[in-house]
């Protein structure tokens, strides 16, 4: 245990000095400001218009405010708008208003504590996951690369705890960004409520809840970080680990609209893929959908899924030759 | 420095590596006795960097064992290798770390030392100046002689330097010879791989020469140099000497060697060289026992020996 505890450390000693980890947690930090300041100006929007509605024809068309519809505001609205378009388009919006309610609670919902943290949660982690298999692709293949993979184990380093301090440090710096994310996006919160015109009141989300899906988004991110550290370690190059990491997570979301829209027992595979147990267990909407399984269902696949990649990636650095750079 | 246990630092038996078809080391049992410096010598592929790597637990054998320490080996990790100091190949290092940083992170995960001995060692390799500069703007003799400082960390007693003068300019080629010569007079022990034989031979006690994976011929230098026979003369005519030589039952063969001639024949009878030269008129002006240059014996005896081999194998 000391061992790879000081493995952990020296190993964060090297990647603190490198700038990738930096890139990636800023680009982390802007998507979870653009969530909650993107719900903030939508809320102000649809605050201010009511919602709108769509006048003209062809070329002609422009949006209008539902406000200024409901308000008979002839001089906001299109020139030759007369009294019959006019009834037309407050009965559009009369419709309109009655949903305009519920949006503006869950945008206020989206920029305000605790909401905004699940809400934030699910914006991030769909890039998220992108960034931890380019992070967690570069933390192993970069050591290929530069042929420090010799070095390190000449020193008595053991195979087995190089591997482990990787992952053990790839799993806490994954959770060091989430309350990271967390963190600025409850002070970001607390900022746009306290500059926000006409709070509504009426939030879904309880604090237990927020908590519940940090710790989930944490839980999801594991599995495919060993995934990735896998097809890196294998491939013995950051390269194919980025390609193959980013590409399965695009590549899954495809294959699963196409084939499960053609087959209809492809969803019963679809309920044992990666991507769609990430997205049930995490119910943070990543991956573009979720697998009709129980969140034990997807617990005990993602479970199986970490156990099975990182065994195979234990076994496979153990017994092969340490080589060269670039051939260890 | 810690005391090794016993006198082989290195022991191996029947170790073989296998590529596929290709044999990389073949059948390799040798032995290296405690403090010197033992030369590993062999052209290329002949399976000298393969056994490096499977007696640092690098590289897994495909058959036989290797003992460091009297201990069985059991792959990387083990505690016999943080007595063991290495570079293999060229050095690698973190490009983006300063020399200091590189030293520091492999000091720190071996367990052992502080910044003095990280100090020491650059002054040691001449990098003080240079330590916190980043890695990737060294030159090849600073990446070498970071390298040298990096095996030398935690004062191990077993040092293996692969082409350790490999990008140095000739006072720096001076420097790491004399180097290894003063840490292997201090009771440690180093494996020297160089294709520069006249460095290998200024250095190494001992030697171990490998061609296709095997091993040739392993022993002490001037001991290997010196029984090979041969005869070095300078006569009055050297030109019809090595004719009457080359003709005689016991010289096995005859070279020329700046202006003089080098004659390969049994000890007993090199007294018969002078006698069958005077019978012709050819009197010797001088006549001495030679000590063949490494280089040349390492050359005789890789091409013969290898030829035999490939004969073998055929």
């Amino acid at each position: 245990m000391i061992m790879l505890a000081t493995l952990v450390r020296w190993d964060w000693f090297k990647l603190v000095r490198r700038w990738i980890p930096w890139i990636l947690l800023v680009i982390l930090l802007l998507l979870s400001q653009l969530t909650v300041w993107g719900n903030y100006f939508q809320y102000q929007n649809l605050q201010r218009s009511g919602g709108s509605v769509t006048v003209g024809t062809g070329g002609s068309q422009r949006d209008v405010n539902c406000n200024d519809v409901l308000a008979s505001n002839l001089a906001k609205l299109p020139p030759g708008t007369n009294a019959q378009i006019l009834q037309g388009l407050q009965a559009d919006c009369s419709q309109i208003a009655t949903t305009v309610p519920h949006q503006l609670r869950q945008l206020y919902d989206g920029f305000t504590l605790p909401g905004s943290i699940p809400n934030c949660l699910g914006t991030t982690i769909s890039i998220g996951l992108i960034l931890f298999a380019i992070l967690t692709a570069s933390v192993f293949g970069a050591e290929y690369g530069w042929g420090t993979v010799r070095p390190t184990l000449i020193r008595g380093t053991g195979r087995g705890p190089y591997l482990a301090a990787k992952l053990l440090l790839l799993a806490l710096l994954a959770a060091g960004a989430l309350v990271l994310v967390v963190g600025a996006t409850a002070i970001s919160s607390v900022v746009a409520k306290g500059v926000v015109a006409n709070a509504v009141s009426g939030t879904s989300t309880t604090w237990s809840h927020a908590a519940v899906l940090l710790g989930r988004t944490w839980l999801v991110l594991l599995p495919y970080l060993v995934f990735v550290a896998f097809v890196t370690v294998l491939t013995r190059s950051s390269a194919s680990g980025m390609a193959i990491g980013v590409g399965y997570y695009l590549g899954e979301q495809i294959v699963v609209a196409i084939l499960g829209g053609i087959f209809t027992w492809f969803h019963s595979i679809g309920n044992y893929l990666l991507g769609e147990n990430i997205a049930t267990f995490s119910g943070v909407g990543v991956f573009g959908g979720h697998a009709a399984v129980s969140g034990l269902h997807a617990f005990l696949v993602l479970l199986a899924y970490t156990l099975v990649f990182g065994s195979v990636t234990f076994a496979v650095f153990r017994t092969r030759d340490v080589t060269g750079v670039n051939a260890s | 420095m810690g005391q090794a246990s016993t006198n082989l630092v290195i022991h191996t038996e029947h170790l073989t590596k296998r590529y596929g078809d290709i044999v990389a080391v073949d059948n390799l049992s040798f032995s290296v006795q405690a403090g010197g410096v033992f030369g590993l010598l062999g052209p290329n592929g002949s399976g000298k960097t393969t056994t490096i790597g499977m007696v640092l637990g690098l590289v897994q054998p495909s058959g036989g064992f290797v003992r460091l320490f009297d201990n069985p080996h059991s792959g990387a990790g083990r505690p016999d290798l943080r007595r063991i100091g290495a570079i293999v190949e060229s050095p690698t290092f973190y490009p983006y770390l300063s020399g200091r940083a590189n030293l520091r992170y492999f000091q720190a995960i071996g367990s052992h030392g502080g910044f003095d001995e990280i100090a020491r060692l650059l002054k040691l390799v001449d990098l003080t100046d240079a330590a916190d500069r980043p890695y990737h703007t060294y030159s090849l003799g600073m990446k070498q002689r970071l390298g040298i400082a990096y095996a030398l960390l935690g004062d191990p007693d077993l040092l293996f330097l692969d082409e350790p003068t490999n990008g140095l300019d000739p006072a720096g080629v001076a420097e790491v010879r004399d180097l290894i010569r003063s840490l292997g007079a201090g009771g440690r022990t180093i494996i020297l791989s160089s294709h520069l034989l006249g460095e290998v031979q200024q250095v190494c006690e001992r030697v171990a020469i490998l061609s296709h994976g095997r091993l040739l011929v392993q022993g002490n230098v001037d001991d290997l140099l010196r029984t090979n026979g041969v005869v070095r003369l300078d006569t009055t005519d050297n030109a019809a000497a090595a004719r009457i030589l080359v003709n005689l039952p016991f010289v096995e063969r005859v070279q020329q060697d700046d202006g003089n001639l080098l004659v390969n024949v049994a000890a007993d009878h090199s007294w018969e060289l002078t006698r069958a030269l005077a019978l012709d008129g050819i009197y010797v002006a001088e006549l001495s026992l030679a000590q063949i240059s490494l280089e040349r014996y390492f050359l005789e005896i890789t091409g013969e020996r290898a030829h035999e081999l490939q004969g073998e194998v055929a």
